[in-house]
């Protein structure tokens, strides 16, 4: 692996797997979006699409690693092909964080991929903009995306595990 | 009235793109400013005034393109249906207008000289142009001030957040007009590039493209999202057309691609002897001033006295040399890249040093990022089409052709080495070539 970019990209993917995750598109982009705000340093800037956050540089770093053999896209997740050793300086970074998002979903599935992401940019773009954080503003926000896709007590759900697990990153001042 | 009117856009710069760019009185307070006058020796196009001697333009003339572009869109789809631009905006477009237009202009003000070539070796780990241009935006005093002075009351960070970051939903509809598939950036540079390298590859019908794109509040949900009319879909095809060639022939240009290398190689040399630097454009102990004084012309200042005291990629700099391109395969097929992996080790074997004696290149990238399926969250426009009712498709299901271009993604693979060693490399090149032709006969 050339860069650390590829290797933490590449960890995030092994370690996933060993959490039981499987790496999905929308899984890694999620995951990678979580990571990203709790200060994995990767260089994706992430805008609201469909389904949530999403980076297209992301997701154009995954083909290269594919084009080079050292990913593979089977069966719709991805899988190392190289063996790789993630870093010590970034494993418990990764694998703490992964098993806290893990915790925080209901279940593993593109449903609570595309809710608790979509609620977590909500979270990060309010804070960005000095907006009161509470479930009033989000879920003005979460409607003006999704309509009526998702229940007030999903979306409230969402926010409140989302919130109770990384109060770190909300409670600062801006 | 006209949005146009309504903002007061009363002053016009001539431009060769589209004739006339109009401006606010405020946004040419922008334009006078040093930090963005700055963008007048930022080339847009790096060295490739090296290839195309014409392609002497710079990101000032961009900027001010991708404003009117941008703009011209914009209008065309509130032309079309005004009141639900009132709704998505809560009455109130002419503010979001306006974040649009200060978003599209300053886009690019957070450029680092030379355009894309020397980023990597200049800003800090993780850090992009955009992360300036948002620094620049909120904090430069000048700017942020002229933004927050506004009668519509609009705060710098609404304008980087259509550039960089998260935003709030009402602005997320303005962003895919600053960076999308079919943004206002390409939609210029593509004009702005094809006119001044003297090509034709860059060019599309942009008056129809501007009249491609509806705003409509998704029955699936809560969204407004820009979708494309049935009719369009040709002009749409053409544009992403266009883009392919262009990346074929300007930014994939053989000797190009070598001037892109050696400019990399001279900056991270001029880099490492002179972190001080690197140390004014953190984002931490970001200089204002310092960064509003450099530019291109900083750059070659260097370069001319390192190439008066004997400094080696200098010279190419001055197109006084350039790479020598060894193999360049426009297809990365499995036989090609090994093609390639043996002529870099035979490169190896005959005491050839990577990144300082030979550079290998490779690339492949997709002409656009429009998917079908719906689970890979791509950037995917929905088609509205016009049959009595409206009903919306994928575009992607609505045309062959951005299908097939999906598969045949644009590839280059090559090596190059330096001139003094090239008729040593070319024996490197033959060996390979021999065993090519092996593999492809067994």
């Amino acid at each position: 692996m050339a860069t650390k970019k590829d290797t933490l990209l590449c960890s995030t993917i092994k370690l996933m797997r060993e959490n039981g995750i499987p790496p999905s598109k929308i899984a890694i982009q999620k995951f990678i979006y979580f990571l990203l705000k709790k200060g994995l340093p990767l260089p994706y800037d992430f805008k609201m699409y469909i389904y949530g956050p999403y980076s297209s540089q992301l997701n154009f770093d995954l083909q290269v690693l594919e084009f080079s053999n050292t990913i593979e896209y089977q069966d719709q997740e991805y899988n190392i092909i190289e063996e790789i050793n993630v870093p010590k300086k970034y494993f418990n970074a990764i694998n703490d964080n992964i098993l806290i998002f893990k915790e925080i979903l209901p279940q593993i599935d593109f449903k609570s991929f595309e809710l608790y992401g979509t609620v977590f940019y909500i979270m990060n773009a309010l804070k960005r903009f000095s907006i009161e954080l509470t479930f009033e503003n989000i879920y003005k926000e979460f409607v003006g995306y999704k309509g009526q896709k998702y229940t007030q007590p999903e979306v409230q759900e969402a926010f409140q595990k989302i919130y109770g697990s990384n109060q770190d990153l909300f409670d600062s001042v801006q | 009235m006209d949005l146009l009117k309504r903002i007061e856009a009363k002053y016009r710069y001539r431009d060769p793109i589209y004739g006339y760019i109009w401006l606010t009185a405020n946004e040419k307070k922008i334009i006078d400013l040093p930090i963005f006058q700055r963008l007048r020796r930022i080339s847009q196009l790096a060295l490739t005034k090296h290839v195309y001697h014409s392609a002497e333009h710079t990101r000032f003339g961009h900027s001010l393109g991708v404003l009117q572009s941008a703009s011209n869109i914009f209008l065309a789809m509130y032309r079309k249906n005004s009141a639900i631009f009132e709704e998505a905006f809560d009455e109130n477009v002419k503010k979001y207008f306006k974040i649009l237009r200060y978003a599209a202009l300053l886009h690019d003000v957070g450029h680092m000289p030379f355009s894309h070539g020397i980023e990597k070796s200049l800003l800090e780990e993780n850090v992009k142009h955009e992360h300036i241009t948002q620094k620049i935006i909120e904090e430069d005093e000048t700017i942020s001030s002229l933004i927050r002075a506004d009668e519509e009351n609009i705060n710098p960070r609404e304008v980087s957040s259509l550039i960089i970051g998260e935003t709030i939903q009402q602005l997320n509809i303005l962003k895919k007009f600053i960076s999308g598939e079919l943004d206002a950036d390409r939609s210029d540079y593509l004009l702005r590039d094809s006119y001044f390298c003297g090509v034709e590859y860059g060019k599309y019908d942009y008056s129809r493209y501007i009249h491609a794109f509806d705003l409509k509040k998704m029955e699936s949900g809560g969204d407004y999202q820009i979708v494309i009319e049935e009719g369009s879909i040709p002009v749409i095809e053409a544009f992403l057309l266009a883009r392919y060639h262009y990346n074929a022939q300007v930014v994939y240009h053989r000797t190009r691609i070598g001037y892109d290398k050696s400019l990399e190689k001279y900056a991270i040399n001029l880099f490492e002897r002179n972190t001080e630097l690197k140390q004014k454009l953190t984002l931490h102990d970001f200089d204002f001033n310092f960064f509003t004084w450099f530019d291109d012309t900083t750059i070659l200042s260097y370069a001319k006295n390192d190439y008066q005291n004997g400094e080696y990629w200098s010279k190419y700099i001055f197109r006084l040399d350039h790479l020598r391109p060894l193999e360049i395969v426009r297809n990365l097929n499995k036989l090609n890249r090994i093609y390639l992996n043996n002529i870099r080790r035979n490169l190896e074997n005959c005491g050839f040093v990577a990144y300082e004696d030979f550079f290998d290149f490779r690339q492949s990238k997709n002409v656009h990022s429009l998917d079908e399926h719906e689970e890979t969250d791509r950037d995917t426009f929905s088609v509205v089409k016009k049959s009595g009712c409206e009903e919306y498709g994928n575009i992607i299901e609505n045309s062959t052709l951005l299908g097939k271009l999906k598969e045949s993604p644009l590839q280059v693979g090559a090596i190059y080495v330096i001139p003094e060693k090239f008729n040593n490399a070319k024996k490197c090149r033959a060996e390979a070539f021999k065993e090519k032709i092996r593999h492809e006969n067994a």
